[in-house]
């Protein structure tokens, strides 16, 4: 009986320690996390679209066609997946922005929005 | 191990806490941090825990229906809107579940703490995953000392003292509460090691070590349950605390897991401390055969199996990202049909997962990618086959797919020529030539190309038309041109005959591939192991695969590691299938049952019939011989420790001179020896000496140096590695030769004309020579004994015949003392045995008497020549009578012949029915 007291007790006060720490850790660790998470979030698209490699190859032939109508079809060409790729990266981009500013914003949003319902 | 232990506690145990340690009584160093165990896992801690538990779930039950509730009052929100159109069902379910009318600004009420109840949740679980990981440091302070007692632990601060029990895995918990039942149950003060192995046994992942280890859980439960029994009850019984070495053994598993670099202290850790620690579980397992290292290895085992599906998922999720069929992710390459119609491409069939992956060759690997990277335009590996040149290849198109290349392999394919391809259906002089130049001309224009060449010796000499370049060379012109990369294989016999000097040569740099060593080969059979286990459906034990490393590097010296291992598994996973049907377990026995056939040498453990013969080997030599016990007994004694493992490996069994006069049984002993120890006369390799006498005849025996085949006795002895070596009259040899098998008798090896080394450490080798026979005659009749005889051959009478070295090298110099009447009279009925046998086989008894032997025995005796003049006699005087009697048919069937006084051979005939 008495440890079944002894541990609601502990829990209890476990549970209100990590209540007041809360809005410390969320700022402080969890943002340096989700900050990193944006960044390797970023990179990795950076990667997989090949985005770097599409620039530096944007003058040379694809499929060896050198001949000049084939390096002019192959200019535009290659214009046109960047600008593709581009803007898919740009997309990815912007969504995981919007989910680090979310994480920033959305625990301040509740907060006052509840303050301001009931008062 | 470095632990400091509380002075005050060392002594005795207090029933009181102690003062100067808290009742922690030890602390273990682990750089530069400190560790203790405090927690005890009693009926208290458990009921804790598992109310924690409860209500942490409960909490978190509570969270995630607040959590929908919200979800709930959104979805009301926004339907409430008037631009929403939705269908009447959902409305009208929404207002069923939220009877209640609530308003609209309630529920944004509802809505927004459900967020920040959903914020909070997540913070919950990410915090406590980094939790878990606060227990394990993740660098070490390495310059800070070591305290170097109590005392000066107090000065480190709480951030560094660590409590390993906080870092057990949920298994090791559950082993520790176990123990701590056991130990209450038993009515024993304090948890030993002991207690804790119990509780182990229970855990699945122990349990999967234990038939691993091809170990039977009921034994060994059997045995941990007799040795609790031996520990002392106390009374009056009080709680129960942690012996100090149940302590030290779970802090050592905490410095285990941690040096394994696991983020959480689980059962195979404490498995491994506890047989690190002397006491009866290290006993126990060594009695089984188990040493600290087997476990280790077995652990890694199963770690290397997680470790491999991690490996597969990370690289079917990365492979997607390569590019299928030719083109790479620039868009420069081009279309190579030419070499799509030749070869292969392997990076295309590594993104699909046909190729199989490539253990730990990283060594090979980077010296690849630095000559590549240096400039070089080809590398060739060079190594025997089967030692895993193909596989490094493969393992390449695997790192290609994922891109964890240098630049220079980077989104680039990996295509392996087919030389077979190129040069079929070639039917036009100069066809092969030209196809090779236009796939060489289609890779270097494409540039995303690595080209594959496996045994690139093949190509040397290949030429369709007269007097020009062979493909080799055209390969080579164009490669100087550092147009592309190019990868090759070859053995090393070929790469020094037909590359190295030549063209290709001067293109390629060579890259070795050496067997990989012990640890590696049992490694790369784990791996293996897997295909073959879900293939045939038999589990291999640990032993096995050691067994199936050792056996083949001794005894498979013509196949080379990994391969001839994994060859062995295979096989023997087959045969132990059809032997003891599916979900065996493949024991190292197996393994040595097979090697054993394939190699025709004992390797199997001593079965009982085994035993009992070599223990009566004398017994049994001695019905096929008569006399000669120093002898006899000397080559039982020296198989006996050959069979036993007491002798040394690296020679061969035993080396055996026997020396005396002519027809005593020299040879006579050899084949028996071969009869009874072998079970067949044929093991025998007999050369005969004298047929040796010029310096040129060593060609004979070792072969010629550059011919096709080896030699007679290297040949012999390759096929039939386990038999006798019989050297008759090895006095007559050439010098010359003598020094040849120098070698063989201290080395066990001898190198044959082909380059190969053949194995001669299990064959019994006996040499034979009558040199000195009238020195033995001699010194016999004046009645020295034999020791003095022996003695004084060895060092004075055979220095004419053999050099001291020689003479050295033997185990054993046996004089064999020239028979006496006696000894014939046996001989003469041992000999008339085998006439019997031969009679009986048509049906006809023979009965000698013992007159009858005696005088062939006396007629045959001559002590100069000793049992020869026997054979003669009894051939004259009974054989060729026996053989007209049967011509003329004065014997037949069911007679009987009886040999009788005075060489009269008299027939009695059996009834006519």
């Amino acid at each position: 009986m008495s440890i079944l007291i002894a541990v609601i007790k502990s829990t209890f006060l476990h549970g209100l320690i990590n209540i007041i720490i809360f809005p410390f850790w969320w700022y402080s660790i969890g943002v340096k996390k989700r900050f990193l998470g944006l960044i390797n979030g970023v990179n990795n698209l950076f990667r997989n679209l090949a985005l770097k490699l599409m620039l530096t190859h944007l003058f040379k032939p694809m499929f060896g066609e050198r001949s000049i109508s084939g390096r002019i079809i192959s200019f535009f060409m290659r214009l046109l997946i960047l600008i593709l790729r581009f803007f898919l990266f740009l997309l990815g981009t912007t969504g995981f922005f919007v989910l680090f500013v979310l994480w920033l914003v959305l625990p301040i949003i509740s907060l006052w929005q509840i303050i301001k319902l009931l008062f | 191990m470095n632990f400091i232990i509380c002075p005050n506690c060392q002594e005795k145990t207090l029933l009181k806490k102690c003062p100067i340690c808290q009742g922690r009584e030890i602390y273990a160093w682990f750089g530069g941090y400190i560790l203790f165990l405090d927690k005890i896992f009693n009926r208290a801690e458990i009921i804790s825990n598992v109310l924690k538990k409860l209500l942490k779930i409960i909490v978190r039950i509570l969270l995630i229906l607040f959590g929908i509730w919200g979800l709930i009052c959104l979805l009301k929100i926004v339907l409430g809107l008037p631009e929403v159109f939705a269908p009447e069902i959902i409305i009208n379910t929404l207002n069923q579940i939220s009877r209640l009318n609530i308003s609209q600004e309630k529920l944004l009420l509802y809505l927004w703490f459900s967020v920040l109840t959903d914020c909070y949740l997540f913070y919950t679980l990410e915090k406590e995953q980094d939790e878990r990981r606060k227990n394990w440091p993740k660098s070490t302070r390495k310059s800070i000392q070591i305290p170097k007692n109590w005392e000066e632990t107090k000065r480190f601060s709480k951030k560094f003292k660590i409590d390993v029990a906080e870092a057990f895995s949920k298994n090791s918990v559950k082993v520790m509460q176990k123990s701590w039942n056991l130990a209450r149950k038993l009515k024993h003060q304090q948890i030993q090691p002991i207690h804790v192995f119990a509780s182990c046994l229970e855990d699945s992942d122990i349990k999967l070590v234990i038939s691993r280890l091809g170990l039977s859980w009921k034994d060994l439960q059997n045995k941990v349950t007799r040795n609790l029994g031996k520990i002392k009850k106390t009374k009056p019984f009080k709680n129960v605390s942690y012996d100090l070495k149940t302590q030290k053994v779970l802090l050592k598993a905490y410095i285990l897991a941690g040096e394994g670099k696991s983020i959480s202290l689980s059962p195979l850790e404490i498995l491994q401390s506890l047989m690190s620690f002397e006491g009866p579980v290290k006993e126990i397992l060594y009695d089984l055969e188990i040493n600290l290292n087997d476990i280790v290895n077995v652990c890694l085992w199963i770690k290397v199996y997680q470790e491999l599906s991690k490996r597969a998922h990370s690289f079917v999720g990365k492979a997607r990202f390569k590019p299928k069929g030719p083109i790479n992710k620039a868009y420069t390459a081009i279309a190579t049909p030419n070499l799509d119609a030749h070869g292969e491409d392997l990076t295309q069939l590594a993104r699909s997962g046909y190729l199989g992956i490539c253990m730990d060759r990283e060594k090979e690997v980077k010296e690849i990618f630095r000559v590549l990277e240096g400039g070089r335009p080809g590398v060739v590996l060079v190594g025997q086959p089967g030692v895993g040149k193909t596989t490094i290849i493969n393992g390449l198109a695997r790192r290609m797919v994922i891109e964890d290349v240098p630049e220079i392999f980077q989104d680039k394919r990996l295509v392996s020529l087919s030389l077979a391809s190129l040069i079929a259906g070639a039917s036009q002089s100069g066809e092969v030539e030209q196809r090779l130049q236009i796939i060489l001309s289609e890779v270097a224009r494409s540039g995303n190309i690595i080209l594959v060449i496996k045994d690139i010796h093949n190509m040397v000499g290949i030429r369709t038309t007269e007097g020009e370049l062979d493909i080799s060379e055209i390969l080579a012109s164009i490669l100087k041109r550092r147009l592309f990369l190019v990868l090759a294989t070859s053995i090393p016999s070929e790469y020094r005959r037909l590359i190295e000097t030549k063209a290709l040569g001067e293109v390629f740099q060579k890259v070795k591939i050496e067997e990989p060593d012990k640890n590696a080969t049992i490694q790369i059979l784990e791996a293996q192991a897997a295909l073959i286990e879900s293939r045939e459906r038999v589990y291999f034990s640990y032993g096995a695969l050691n067994q199936a490393v050792v056996l083949s590097s001794r005894y498979l010296n013509e196949q080379f590691l990994p391969d001839k291992a994994i060859n062995l598994l295979k096989e023997v996973a087959i045969a132990v299938k059809n032997k003891k049907g599916k979900k065996s377990i493949v024991q190292s026995e197996d393994i040595a049952a097979l090697v054993a056939e394939k190699t025709k040498i004992p390797v199997t453990k001593l079965t009982e019939k085994e035993s009992t013969k070599l223990l009566n080997l004398e017994e049994e030599i001695h019905k096929r011989l008569i006399d000669q016990n120093e002898a006899v007994n000397m080559v039982a004694s020296a198989l006996r420790r050959a069979r036993t493992e007491l002798r040394s490996q690296k020679k061969p069994i035993v080396n055996l001179l026997f020396l005396g006069p002519t027809g005593v049984g020299k040879t006579e002993l050899a084949k028996t020896v071969t009869e009874v120890y072998f079970g067949q006369e044929n093991r025998m390799i007999r050369l005969d000496m004298s047929e040796y006498q010029e310096k040129g005849s060593i060609n004979r025996l070792i072969g010629v140096p550059g011919g096709e085949k080896g030699g007679l006795l290297t040949e012999a002895v390759r096929l039939n590695p386990s038999s006798l070596l019989l050297l008759d009259e090895i006095e007559k040899a050439h010098p010359d030769i003598l020094n040849v098998f120098l070698q063989v008798m201290d080395d066990g090896r001898l190198t044959d004309a082909l380059g190969r080394t053949i194995d001669f450490t299990n064959l019994i080798i006996i040499c034979t020579s009558n040199a000195g026979t009238e020195f033995i005659q001699e010194e016999i009749r004046k009645g020295t004994s034999v020791e003095m005889i022996t003695e004084t051959l060895v060092q004075e009478k055979l220095k004419p015949y053999f050099r001291p070295e020689f003479l050295n090298r033997f185990d054993g110099t046996i004089v064999f003392k020239p028979l006496g009447m006696e000894e014939i009279k046996q001989i003469t009925g041992l000999l008339l045995k085998k006439l019997i046998k031969r009679l009986e086989k048509k049906g006809i008894t023979l009965k000698t008497t013992e007159e009858a032997i005696s005088e062939l025995a006396e007629a045959g005796f001559d002590p100069a020549f000793g049992a020869r003049p026997l054979k003669r006699v009894i051939q004259n005087r009974v054989s060729n009578i026996l053989a007209k009697f049967l011509l003329t048919k004065k014997i037949g069937r069911r007679d009987t012949v009886i040999l009788e006084k005075g060489g009269e051979i008299r027939v009695e005939k059996a009834q006519d029915l």
